[in-house]
């Protein structure tokens, strides 16, 4: 018989549970004679579900999974960046008319080029999230974290995907599908796009750098301590005020598996049949994001950036974020933003007549034309790190959930959470004495 | 021929105690890098120790590992299977660098910047990792042997 691992004491499935596998192994010992042979399962348990190690291997593994899904894949996102840029550069070559070159360029393959370049990461994490899913690991692991987990509304299946949010919001509400309690699920996926995501990342580092001088580094981290926090925060809110989650904390009740060797091919078909789902979704819904916001930035035709529809809206949006410091180039960026965050920065560099990679010279320019304070910048890295995921998170959620309610639920609390929070920190940063 | 169990737990704690000193230097340099202004960034044998936070944390955790069965009872087979997966720990970051540097190498090569490949491969981790590799086959052996000879 395997061993089992239940957690949460005093809920009656749990009891029930622990009660059944009790008698089991009162008839197992009746009628099995000699000892039971000890398994190699049973050996790694006892090193995996340690008492004081479990945690700290976890952390360890996911490190190396997160290296390995970023920096390992890294050339090949550079070639397919490399190759679209080279295809836009033909593109704009051989066709003469003006409009037509800028849309196929900039819109389609740009924004084609935009969703491919996350290929390769989301592969590499599928890679190795199913290797330490079918050697039975991953099982363990939701255990070692349920206890703690549970004090605030979540369990251990709520682990694996508020982790891979590190990486992308996208694979973390579709690893929710690991967790089977309904009701847990959903509300891991609510509070899983308020983990700060790796698209981000470029937005603390361009805004950091700009205002925050040799406290960058440890505002950035701030970013990531606050995103552990309030999904906690939320996740315990959430439990406690909706009906639907209310009381309906289940027992998390595990039957390990046997530790197996992965094989490459039931890996390769694990990691094809989650990646390409981003690719057929995500791919499609970043793609329209993108020719959207290439018509609103172009358009009236000829006009400049400052007289396009996205500037109309920009001022259209600016009296809303005026309590926050942000001006209307700070607005149109958050609009961005919304289709993929990485687009912050680019949008940034857009104003500044500056290329995405020259993060320097943009920080340089925001630095000079005082578009941010300090504490205006910091509301600024607050508000991205909550405001509404992404659009093809957006989307995601949606599958997910297969609910309009929830989707928009998650997009607007996320606005009034990310404009409450920057709200906070302008005010008391002002009673601080920062202006 | 099964190489004595004692030499392995003796190995193994040396390989522990030298991934755990390097480990804690990895972190504060990890620590000195994100934390403290630049004049105040430790730097310690350059790429040899690289100042990862994460990085450094990980070390440490196989480093515990390793010199976990001191705590136990050196004749059950527990003991020796903390030496097995602290050694696989190794092993996995170890091959991880590898991999990070030949993607470097790869990056590189295809934006036509110079690789200093030296960066990649001096570093602890990988310079340890034939030494980490030993002890996988090794202490499998023997857990394999007592396992049989339970049955």
């Amino acid at each position: 018989m395997r061993f089992m691992g239940i957690s949460l004491s005093g809920d009656y499935e749990a009891l029930l549970a622990e009660r059944r596998y009790e008698v089991i192994s009162e008839i197992v010992e009746r009628v099995l004679r000699g000892r039971r042979k000890v398994t190699f399962s049973d050996l790694l348990d006892k090193v995996f579900l340690d008492k004081y190690l479990g945690i700290p291997i976890f952390l360890a593994l996911w490190w190396a999974l997160f290296r390995f899904t970023y920096d390992v894949s890294a050339p090949l996102s550079d070639l397919i960046d490399l190759l679209f840029s080279r295809l836009g550069q033909l593109v704009r070559a051989w066709v003469a008319d003006e409009v037509l070159s800028s849309f196929i360029a900039d819109g389609l393959i740009a924004g084609l080029g935009g969703v491919l370049v996350f290929l390769p990461p989301i592969f590499f994490l599928f890679f190795g999230l199913a290797i330490l899913e079918d050697s039975g690991y991953l099982a363990r692991a939701a255990f070692v974290f349920d206890k703690l987990l549970s004090k605030f509304g979540l369990q251990g299946r709520s682990f694996i995907p508020l982790l891979l949010g590190f990486g992308c919001n996208i694979p973390a509400c579709m690893a929710c599908r690991t967790i089977d309690v309904e009701e847990d699920r959903l509300l891991t996926i609510l509070v899983s796009p308020l983990i700060t995501c790796s698209a981000r990342l470029p937005v603390y580092v361009l805004i950091g750098s700009a205002v925050l001088g040799t406290y960058a580094a440890a505002g950035i981290y701030s970013m990531y301590l606050l995103s552990i926090f309030l999904a906690i925060l939320m996740a315990l809110l959430f439990r406690n005020t909706i009906p639907y989650f209310k009381g309906r904390r289940a027992a998390f009740i595990l039957e390990f598996p046997p530790y197996a060797m992965p094989t490459l091919r039931t890996t390769l078909i694990h990691m094809w049949e989650r990646g390409v789902l981003f690719l057929k979704k995500a791919g499609t819904v970043i793609l329209f994001g993108v020719i959207v916001v290439w018509l609103l930035s172009n358009f009236p035709w000829g006009a400049s950036l400052e007289a396009s529809y996205l500037a109309v809206l920009g001022k259209t949006l600016e009296p809303i974020f005026r309590p926050l410091g942000f001006d209307w180039r700070a607005c149109v960026a958050l609009f961005f933003g919304f289709i993929a965050k990485e687009i912050v920065v680019a949008t940034f560099g857009t104003f500044f007549g500056l290329g995405e990679e020259e993060e320097e010279a943009i920080a340089e320019v925001i630095r000079e034309q005082k578009m941010f304070t300090p504490l205006t910048g910091y509301a600024f890295m607050v508000f991205t790190l909550l405001y509404m995921p992404c659009i093809a998170t957006v989307g995601v959620i949606y599958r997910e959930t297969n609910s309009v309610k929830w989707t928009i639920f998650t997009v607007t609390y996320g606005l009034i959470l990310a404009y409450i929070m920057s709200l906070l920190v302008i005010t008391v940063g002002h009673l601080m004495g920062f202006s | 021929m099964q190489v004595p169990k004692g030499f392995i737990f003796a190995y193994a704690l040396i390989l522990g105690i030298l991934y755990l000193i390097l480990g804690f230097l990895e972190l504060t340099e990890g620590f000195s890098i994100m934390f403290l202004p630049p004049d105040y960034h430790v730097d310690l044998l350059g790429s040899f120790i690289p100042g990862d936070l994460f990085g450094g944390f990980s070390t440490i955790v196989v480093g515990l590992v390793l010199i976990r069965p001191l705590l136990l009872s050196r004749k059950k087979y527990d003991a020796l299977m903390y030496v097995l997966v602290g050694s696989a720990l190794a092993v996995i970051f170890g091959v991880l660098y590898v991999l990070i540097g030949g993607a470097n190498g790869l990056s590189a090569y295809m934006a036509g910047e110079k690789w200093i490949w030296t960066e990649d491969v001096f570093r602890f981790e990988v310079l340890l990792l034939p030494f980490s590799i030993l002890l996988v086959p090794t202490s499998w052996s023997v857990i394999k042997s007592m396992m049989k000879g339970s049955d």
